[in-house]
């Protein structure tokens, strides 16, 4: 009888096989998604670090933004992260998207900053997304500006939205706003008659501790939307140069399937159809412009955040809504068990 | 007689496997419901819970409304006890929309219109308990 495997040996070693590859598959998926979490951590102490080296130069923590287009902290700290070239290259006198601001100044090329990928601000969990909005490269880190939300009003007078004002205000169950380490510029003054204030946050003033507030944490790069041209239809989360987009607040849980309130964007397309995953619904700001962006991630279960003395920890979605909103505050007084 | 328990010790691996994954140790509950304003279904808004019993576990949660529903799954539900509920039901101001080449130059503004009783000054209440089906519809 000549040697050999019958049909049946035959199938039963392939099916062996399949299995154990079907075992093996998510281990191996499970240890990539390992290392990128991993990776997105370390890019988050490698910018906290940074919000420290800026801290020492400038006795304060960077602002959490300025008005509208006028940058932001992911532009403050370029110095710190080895990008002093492209800071050195940009004009403060106008917006990261080019819109000239000041008259003296003829429009140039001052947005190629924003189409690069800057490698320390990007979770490799996500992907790379560009923006539907002039193909501006999205981002993912995004820093903590308290636990309510985040507005910008419109003129008084009119219905046209300011590109001065933007400031904190008090949404929903948060009673009290009890500081944040980053800041937005903010209108000061009456609805008639006001004027832009900025804060600079030092670390005396986070009397709650450093380790007991959150600096920053991360957000999806939105997608990119099929009707570019077409008003309130676009996903601006992770365009960190711009004003609402390089911050989060904690009213809501991490990756919540309520809806981000952002300006421009939508939860369905003009043209019918639903907006992003499922799993990280977007809708428009509320009256006011009130913005209202939560930390988000692809990571499984939660999201990574850096504390203001450099730890960065995994925080669940399932985390105490209290815990959640108080490490967001750096003069509320409560004690974090994390 | 061997032969036909060789399954046996796979079967058992699977189910110890299964047993590993508990994604819902706080023992949420699903919650879902259907939302109409003036009797029509809500398309594009939002719906969240606060915590305001006297529950152990303060989890805060929602969803985004669609087609007059919202849900959310167990794991990232409600665990038992009562809420206060917020709507947000967002609608394109008539006559607002701009579009132009650049998208920051277009403009369409959209407002809240969410009764206050239900948005910005609610007094909407709900308990969610275990061993029932948590389903709450709100009509405005």
């Amino acid at each position: 009888m000549p040697f050999g495997f019958t049909l049946v040996e035959l199938l039963v070693v392939i099916a062996i096989i399949g299995v154990l590859i079907a075992l093996l598959l998510p281990a191996v998926q499970a240890a990539r998604e390992a290392a990128a979490r991993m990776n997105c951590q370390s890019n988050m102490k490698n910018v906290t670090l940074a919000f420290h080296n800026y801290h020492d130069t400038h006795q304060a923590f960077p602002l959490g933004g300025d008005r509208d287009t006028m940058g932001t902290w992911a532009l403050y700290v370029l110095p710190f992260i080895e990008q002093g070239a492209l800071y050195s290259s940009y004009n403060f006198r106008r917006g990261y998207n080019n819109n000239t601001v000041d008259s003296g100044f003829s429009k140039g090329n001052q947005d190629l900053l924003a189409y690069l990928r800057i490698p320390v601000y990007t979770c490799p969990t996500d992907g790379d997304r560009k923006s539907t909005y002039s193909n501006y490269m999205h981002h993912n880190l995004v820093v903590c500006m308290g636990n309510a939300a985040v507005y910008q009003p419109n003129d008084p007078g009119t219905s046209t939205t300011s590109t001065q004002g933007r400031g904190w205000v008090i949404y929903g169950d948060v009673t009290e706003i009890l500081g944040a380490m980053f800041w937005s510029g903010c209108r000061i003054g009456s609805d008639t008659s006001w004027s832009v204030g900025y804060k600079w946050v030092s670390m005396t003033e986070v009397t709650d501790g450093l380790s007991n507030t959150i600096a920053l944490s991360e957000t999806v790069q939105g997608d990119r939307s099929p009707s570019a041209h077409s008003a309130g239809s676009l996903d601006l989360r992770g365009l960190i140069w711009w004003g609402e987009g390089g911050q989060f607040t904690t009213y809501r849980s991490p990756n919540t399937l309520t809806a981000d309130n952002v300006q421009f964007s939508n939860a369905t397309y003009p043209g019918g159809g639903t907006m992003h995953n499922p799993r990280h619904p977007i809708t428009a700001s509320l009256a006011n412009n009130i913005t209202i962006m939560s930390a988000r991630s692809f990571h499984s279960g939660g999201v990574n955040a850096a504390l203001g003395d450099g730890s960065v920890r995994f925080f669940p979605d399932t985390i105490n809504i209290d815990t959640w909103r108080a490490l967001a505050t750096t003069y509320g007084g409560e004690a974090s068990n994390q | 007689m061997i032969k036909q328990y060789f399954f046996l010790p796979f079967v058992c691996f699977f189910v110890f496997v299964l047993g590993c994954a508990d994604s819902n140790p706080q023992n949420r509950l699903k919650i879902e419901g259907e939302v109409t304003l003036g009797g029509n279904p809500v398309n594009n808004g939002n719906i969240e819970f606060e915590p305001v019993g006297n529950q152990k576990e303060r989890t805060h949660s929602g969803s985004a409304i669609s087609n007059g529903r919202y849900s959310m799954p167990a794991p990232q539900g409600l665990v038992a006890g009562e809420y206060r509920v917020r709507i947000s039901v967002m609608e394109e101001v008539p006559g607002s929309r701009v579009d132009n080449p650049d998208p920051m130059l277009s403009k369409v503004e959209y407002r809240d219109i969410a009764p206050p009783e239900f948005g910005s000054q609610t007094i909407q209440k709900i308990t969610v308990e275990t061993d029932k089906v948590n389903k709450f519809d709100f009509k405005m």
